[in-house]
């Protein structure tokens, strides 16, 4: 691909002089109204909708040089492309969020001290940048970002079809919580088991990812994930009832559920999606503000965007 | 000179249990070596756990990630990086892991297991862990 010659032309874009100059600039992103106190906003990229290379110039653009780095020193093209969407995706999601104001290219990063991404925002005169919190996840097919306003949010992507190297319940045992090995003991079906392995990593690391304290400041052991019937009791086997809502609580302190975080669970794209976010306390809990609200978005940066929320996209969801 | 005759039987013991496989993980010390080692303050688990070679140990770490089904085995190389080479995420370091610590015999905690992100550090952590075996 064209693109990838710029490997060895690096210095250019260290070098502004040098620069090929852009036809044009890339045109605007449609500005997006913020995500609600109790909203996570989803966009997701799927990675082989995308193959007119000039377009990944385009997107290479938006890049900081750091982050073009980074890009490049990924071990070949695939791995490339998959790093180049996932850093614009973050940029040109929160860009909309800003009304026209700032360019996916304006916006700058850093890591807070466990080191989770977050926006670094510049002071500007006459304008409140919006306080948004994002986090991303990909694989191989998928690239998603959430977004919240003000909020922690974690998410996590794993495709369904995911196979593991070794027995679901050994891995179980090393890094899941006894609760959760007893849990996947009830499954008698090995593909049951196999996906609902699944579903409890992905709760996990949202949840780690929410926290924004890495994977050995909470680590998997010492707090369980599971579903709770809507009548209070733990939901087990093959038997969902109505409404069941996925808690989290520390192992040191069963039975006290942490309720500062609310979960979403679903199929989006034939991949199961985990979402965590920190539950809006400056608005005190009603009803509606026990569940986590979505929005989610299909978007190729610049070709085009399109809201799936309510469309099969979004499959079985589960809060 | 006593000593020196005890360590000279020390390192002919420590040379032959090196010329047997790998599989009997744990080579019982004589009760020469226990003693000696006693007298000097050294507990024998420390004596039964002697840290690897390194390059041998590179070349068990090496094949035991070529193995996993999710890496492209040409990729592989002593300075190859999970992500950055193989593209592979947590779950898949989680596996890769687990697979170490079969191979060593021993348990890595989480907190160091977060950092084998690549086959580097992955030697260096486990060449300078006297438990691997």
């Amino acid at each position: 691909m064209f693109w990838l010659l710029r490997r060895n032309m690096l210095p250019l874009y260290l070098n502004s002089v040098a620069r090929r100059p852009f036809a044009s600039s890339p045109p605007p992103l449609p500005p997006a109204p913020l995500p609600c106190p109790r909203e996570t906003h989803i966009w997701y990229v799927v990675p082989d909708e995308l193959k007119d290379a000039s377009r990944l110039n385009q997107y290479m653009e938006l890049l900081s040089p750091c982050e073009r780095q980074s890009v490049l020193r990924m071990n070949g093209e695939r791995l490339q492309k998959g790093a180049l969407l996932a850093r614009t995706l973050v940029r040109t999601t929160l860009a909309r969020y800003t009304d026209g104001r700032l360019s996916p290219k304006s916006f700058k990063f850093r890591k807070n001290r466990f080191g989770k991404p977050e926006v670094e925002w510049d002071n500007y005169d006459l304008w409140a940048p919006p306080p948004l919190q994002f986090n991303i996840s990909h694989t191989s097919t998928m690239i998603a970002c959430g977004v919240t306003l003000d909020l922690p949010i974690g998410i996590d992507i794993e495709e369904k079809q995911r196979k593991t190297s070794n027995d679901i319940l050994s891995l179980a045992h090393r890094y899941f919580t006894s609760v959760e090995v007893a849990y996947l003991k009830t499954l008698a079906d090995p593909e049951c088991r196999q996906s609902e392995f699944i579903r409890l990593w992905t709760l996990k690391e949202a949840y780690v990812k929410a926290l924004g304290r890495g994977f050995s400041g909470a680590p998997f052991k010492d707090f369980t994930i599971r579903l709770e019937a809507s009548n209070g009791k733990q939901v087990t086997g093959e038997s969902k009832s109505d409404g069941p809502s996925i808690v989290v609580e520390a192992v040191d302190d069963p039975g006290i559920l942490m309720n500062r975080w609310k979960f979403a669970f679903f199929e989006l794209n034939s991949h199961y999606t985990a979402v965590c976010m920190e539950r809006d306390v400056k608005n005190p809990a009603d009803g509606e503000n026990n569940s986590l609200k979505l929005k989610v978005w299909r978007t190729l940066p610049f070709v085009e965007d399109e809201c799936v929320t309510e469309t099969d996209a979004v499959k079985n969801i589960i809060r | 000179m006593a000593a020196a005759a005890a360590r000279s039987a020390l390192l002919k013991h420590l040379r032959l249990t090196a010329a047997f496989p790998a599989s009997p993980r744990r080579a019982a010390p004589l009760f020469f070596a226990q003693v000696l080692l006693r007298r000097r303050g050294f507990s024998t688990d420390e004596a039964r756990g002697t840290f690897l070679d390194k390059s041998e140990v590179a070349d068990r770490v090496i094949t035991v990630v070529k193995n996993f089904q999710k890496v492209d085995p040409s990729k592989v190389t002593p300075n190859a990086h999970f992500q950055k080479d193989f593209g592979l995420d947590s779950l898949d370091t989680v596996e890769i892991v687990m697979a170490l610590e079969e191979e060593f015999g021993f348990e890595i905690p989480d907190n160091e297991a977060d950092k084998i992100d690549s086959i580097n550090v992955a030697v260096d952590f486990i060449a300078s862990h006297p438990q691997a075996k």
